[in-house]
């Protein structure tokens, strides 16, 4: 049996069980503090988040956006996986470019590379998901049961924070992958 | 700290590692500091609990009986710095109601027994609050050790 679990992260793919817990602590960290920006800012997203469940109340959307947190990490772990040796050695050839981006990047490239390239991919991956999972997934799926349109509700405030979600779950699972 | 010793009989035994791992408590610790003062703004986090949330990081971090005592210490930790906390914002608004002093739902029930004790108020206020975090980090520590064992043991880590 342990063979079989081991070949399901280590063989067959570039995953280990590592990377799993470092994206799952990434995603909550990052699901945690999308839920901070929009019970401040925007509580009709929430709403609706749980309204996709059948529970339209501020407790169900948070709830909902923890699970939903986790399972949109599984998309930017498989693709992160397979590819983040080559984007930073693109954000170093970057820095090595431009003077600005030299000084600016170098530092923060010193303290993290991973961490550092992680958060912009991360913020990269939270705007498509605010973007299409929320924007539009969500929306079809709404009317698709009858429930309230999500549209209202696509704004600044979500957006921040579904980029908020994927930056800081590329910064956890990328300080997370250094130590 | 660890390594094998000898009794007098001559068994051989392994002494326990006690060494502690700061980065795990210290990563516990903030966690559940967080969680417990975003508690107000978001409510599902009160279903949880800052304390358990700093146990089991801290207990899964590092594994084992060894993780449960991390777990118990980054609870300390977070019970410490909130319990000093609610102390400095309750003793200086005069009121230990939960939200001048951040931490929603943790000692709600308890908390108008603690207005009239006097000038020790925000001692036993803080004294308090420290308690119940710790209390909370001891489920989450349990929690966190045993999960860890588990998955090193699927995994054979």
């Amino acid at each position: 049996m342990e063979r079989n679990v081991r070949s399901l992260f280590a063989i067959e793919t570039d995953i280990d069980v590592g990377d799993v817990e470092a994206i799952v602590g990434g995603s909550l960290f990052g699901a945690f503090q999308a839920n901070v920006i929009l019970h401040i800012g925007d509580l009709e997203a929430l709403r609706l988040l749980g309204a996709t469940v059948g529970v339209p109340t501020l407790v169900g959307g948070a709830g909902m956006l923890f699970v939903y947190g986790l399972l949109l990490a599984i998309p930017f772990l498989a693709f992160v996986s397979g590819s983040i040796n080559a984007f930073v050695t693109r954000v170093i050839m970057l820095s090595r470019n431009s003077t600005l981006l030299q000084k600016v990047l170098v530092p923060l490239l010193n303290v993290s590379a991973l961490g550092v390239t992680l958060f912009a991919l991360g913020q990269i991956y939270g705007l498509l998901v605010g973007s299409v999972f929320f924007g539009v997934l969500v929306q079809l799926w709404l009317a698709f049961i009858g429930g309230p349109s999500a549209l209202p509700a696509f704004g600044l405030v979500s957006l921040f924070a579904w980029m908020t979600y994927g930056g800081m779950m590329g910064l956890v699972y990328g300080i997370a992958m250094e130590q | 700290m660890s390594g094998s010793n000898t009794t007098a009989s001559g068994t051989r035994f392994a002494a326990i590692d006690l060494s502690i791992d700061r980065r795990a408590v210290l990563v516990g610790a903030v966690l559940g500091i967080l969680v417990n003062m975003s508690a107000m703004i978001v409510p599902v986090l009160n279903y949880v609990g800052g304390g358990v949330i700093a146990g089991f990081v801290a207990a899964y971090m590092v594994g084992g009986p060894r993780g449960w005592l991390h777990g118990v210490l980054a609870g300390a930790v977070a019970g410490i710095a909130g319990g000093t906390i609610v102390a400095l914002t309750g003793g200086l608004l005069g009121l230990y109601t939960e939200p001048p002093t951040l931490l929603q739902e943790l000692f709600g029930i308890v908390s108008p027994i603690f207005n009239g004790m006097g000038i020790l108020a925000p001692l036993y206020i803080g004294l308090g609050i420290a308690a119940f975090i710790l209390v909370d980090s001891i489920i989450g520590s349990v929690a966190g050790g045993l999960l860890r064992t588990l998955v090193d043991a699927a995994f054979g880590r």
